[in-house]
């Protein structure tokens, strides 16, 4: 089976993590040196993707970016992941008042536009990257409890389930040990559509100024300060970031999606 | 009349020779079975005859429309309509839905039911008329009373029989049960590896040789049973059940589907806490214990249960050496090398071959599934081992040989069973004693002989009436 978006995607996602990890190294210039005599330039052979207001390279500057978007967004996952599956599997798994409470509480965080809970979150717990992760984990937390919850509750009597108890495990290993790791593949599909929202969010708190702030190089940081340059015709300033982040969240989706059609039908039809 | 006349079919899927120089004729009016394990080769033969898969090579010619009844008749309908709506629409009007529900013995304000209010037996009755609906010279039956109970196979058989004779409607009967086909049928084709092994009449079979089930040597009492029951909410799934099992002896009990004896395997098992009564299991009372802290109770590993439906009751991640492995791990505190030779031990004990070790239960064939289900049950060792319908998944060539496991392991091991099954046959074969189970009580319990040759309660009467009698299963 071919699949030549999926093949794309995991090759651009290739990719981003390899300038995360490697791309202050590589960069032609240095993304903080401002030089205000060539600001605002166009793209040339020198800048590729022009200069800012200030002179900056904006080519470095998207690229240096790379990492810290990607960080928010895998640590805001990892982190909803974790709290998010054991504390759905052990609502689906117990049942009761956990359950009730947990139930209630997810309502009640759905019940509200999520950006703008984040928001208020951010607003709340104080301006920092650190902050946008938790903001970005707890808006993302609900479809991991209700997923986790819903499959932990059907498996919960399965025959393997039952000879596990009959085989002395007690009901945290069952649930920790047997129901968790088989839910594994259809969390990593949960997991990786859920990367590209996440860096969408974390962008988009930062373009309304919350979270990281300038100087510091980050897609929604470096959009929103090219947003003024639009009308005046410097398109570059906020079109390169602004096409960085569009790609990123297209890559994960459509890793996300060839991910779930190739482990999911199989998982769903048998 | 040939109704049908099918000469050297072949289907391949792929480079997979599914049917393989098939021939036969069926007549009008006449049951033909097309017999064979799965993977014989008969389904795909009746899909050939219905057009559903286009054959390779030969020929099927025939007079007149045919119609075919799926296995699993409730997974065949559509679960978002009404029946009548579904038999309308193949009808072409509304109006003779009520007539064609009267015939398959269904009461025709049964109409606005949905297929998941209706029982397994009500929904083969709508599927087979939705096939007699397109006025079929031919009926093809696939299968039509697997997951029924006895009773309820018998019926539906008997309606199907009925409704051809009426109409002069030729039959295929698709089956993997010889004895059934052999009641049923005026000739049977033999199938195997999608090959037409022969055609024979009913009468050219031996019949089936009795077994003679041991009387068990009365041993001291292992589980005593005193008013158990569960109930939920106002169901009374158990109610009020005694019993005993001695060591060493087998133990049957039979019953409909949801009479209850799932339930109460459960409780035995410590599964489930039973809304009341007593479990005195060597002396101790375990339902003391409640379920939830069973896995860590002392006597956990010497009683032991082997789920129903070997294939889920595996875990899809564990290999099946490792499945086997786990209770030992947990039970017996049992680790390296000592862990590798008692599973190797175990694999031997059931017939397994070691080269299995790490296969993944999608891997594995549904009998060697059902072997790792039981390896994995007695690996702590256990005295008496509750088996839930261990072979009602299996078709009946792998039935034979795992009865014939059960029955050599607790010669061998010693172990008390407590065999649960809705097949007086399965028991005939394996156990000394029987007890009949109704609505959540125990209506009748005896010797196996006894109670199936002078049964005292109608219950019991109307079960042994409704086995396929007296053929042997292998041809």
């Amino acid at each position: 089976m071919t699949r030549p978006l999926g093949i794309a995607a995991l090759l651009a996602i290739g990719l981003l993590i390899l300038l995360a990890l490697i791309g202050p190294a590589i960069v032609p210039h240095d993304p903080l040196a401002t030089r205000v005599a060539s600001g605002l330039q166009p793209p040339s052979a020198v800048h590729w993707f022009g200069t800012d207001q200030l002179g900056r390279d904006i080519f470095s500057r998207v690229v240096v970016a790379t990492r810290l978007d990607l960080a928010i967004a895998a640590s805001a996952v990892c982190l909803s992941l974790v709290t998010g599956a054991a504390i759905g599997a052990a609502c689906g798994y117990f049942g009761g008042v956990l359950d009730r409470w947990a139930g209630r509480v997810v309502d009640m965080l759905m019940a509200f536009p999520l950006f703008v809970v984040a928001m208020a979150l951010v607003v709340a717990l104080g301006n920092s990257v650190a902050n946008i992760v938790y903001a970005t984990a707890i808006i993302n937390l609900p479809f991991y409890i209700r997923f986790a919850r819903a499959e932990v509750a059907v498996r919960r009597d399965a025959g393997y389930v039952q000879a596990a108890r009959l085989g002395g495990a007690g009901p945290w290993r069952i649930v920790f040990g047997t129901l968790l790791p088989n839910l594994a593949p259809s969390l990593a599909v949960q997991m990786s559509l859920n990367l590209g929202w996440a860096i969408l969010n974390a962008a988009g708190l930062s373009f309304i100024g919350l979270g990281v702030r300038p100087p510091a190089a980050e897609w929604g940081v470096l959009t929103a300060e090219g947003a003024p340059f639009l009308i005046s015709g410097q398109w570059w300033v906020a079109v390169f970031p602004g096409l960085a982040l569009m790609g990123a969240v297209f890559a994960f989706n459509l890793a996300g999606d060839a991910l779930r059609d190739l482990l999911d039908p199989r998982r769903r039809t048998t | 009349m040939t109704l049908a006349e099918v000469s050297g079919l072949g289907v391949s899927f792929g480079r997979i020779r599914a049917v393989d120089d098939v021939s036969f004729t069926v007549a009008a009016g006449e049951m033909l079975g097309l017999v064979g394990a799965s993977g014989s080769g008969k389904s795909v033969t009746a899909l050939a005859l219905m057009g559903l898969v286009k054959p390779d090579r030969g020929t099927i010619t025939g007079q007149g429309r045919r119609a075919i009844v799926f296995q699993n008749a409730r997974r065949a309908l559509n679960p978002t309509r009404t029946i009548g709506r579904q038999l309308a629409d193949v009808l072409g009007s509304p109006v003779r839905v009520g007539d064609m529900l009267r015939r398959v013995g269904l009461s025709p304000d049964r109409a606005d039911a949905y297929p998941f209010e209706l029982s397994g037996g009500m929904c083969q009755r709508v599927m087979i008329a939705l096939a007699l609906a397109t006025d079929p010279a031919l009926l093809i039956a696939d299968e039509p009373t697997t997951g029924l109970d006895t009773t309820v196979q018998a019926t539906i058989l008997d309606l199907i029989a009925d409704l051809a004779r009426e109409r002069g409607m030729g039959t295929i009967l698709i089956t993997h049960d010889l004895a059934l086909a052999a009641q049923r049928c005026d000739r049977i084709a033999l199938l195997e590896g999608g090959r037409l092994v022969r055609i024979v009449l009913p009468g050219d079979l031996p019949p089936r040789p009795v077994a003679s089930p041991q009387a068990a040597a009365p041993g001291s009492t292992l589980l005593r049973v005193d008013g158990l029951a569960k109930h939920y909410g106002k169901l009374r799934a158990v109610d009020g059940v005694d019993l005993v099992v001695r060591e060493g002896e087998a133990l049957g009990l039979v019953g409909e589907s949801g009479c209850g004896k799932s339930t109460l395997a459960a409780m035995l098992a410590r599964l489930i806490d039973p809304t009341a009564g007593r479990i005195e299991f060597a002396g101790e009372d375990i339902a003391a214990v409640p379920a939830r802290r069973a896995a860590a109770a002392a006597w956990r590993g010497r009683l032991q249960m082997v789920v129903q439906d070997a294939g889920d009751s595996l875990d899809p991640r564990l290999t099946a050496a490792e499945a086997v492995a786990a209770p030992l791990r947990r039970l017996c505190r049992l680790s390296g090398a000592a862990l590798h030779a008692r599973v190797a031990e175990l694999f031997d004990r059931v017939h397994l071959p070691r080269a299995l070790h790490d296969r993944l239960p999608y891997q594995l064939s549904g009998g060697q599934q059902a072997r790792v289900g039981i390896a994995r049950a007695l690996a702590p060792g256990p005295g008496f081992v509750i088996l839930d319908e261990p072979t009602a998944a299996l078709d009946a060539a792998l039935q034979d040989a795992i009865m014939r496991l059960l029955d050599d392991l607790r010669r061998d091991l010693g172990v008390a069973y407590l065999l649960i099954s809705h097949d007086l046959d399965v028991i005939r074969q394996l156990c000394g004693r029987v007890m009949v189970m109704q609505a959540g009580r125990i209506v009748e319990a005896g010797p196996v002989a006894e109670v199936f040759a002078r049964p005292a309660h109608p219950h019991t009467a109307g079960l042994i009436a409704a086995i396929p009698q007296g053929r042997a299963l292998r041809p």
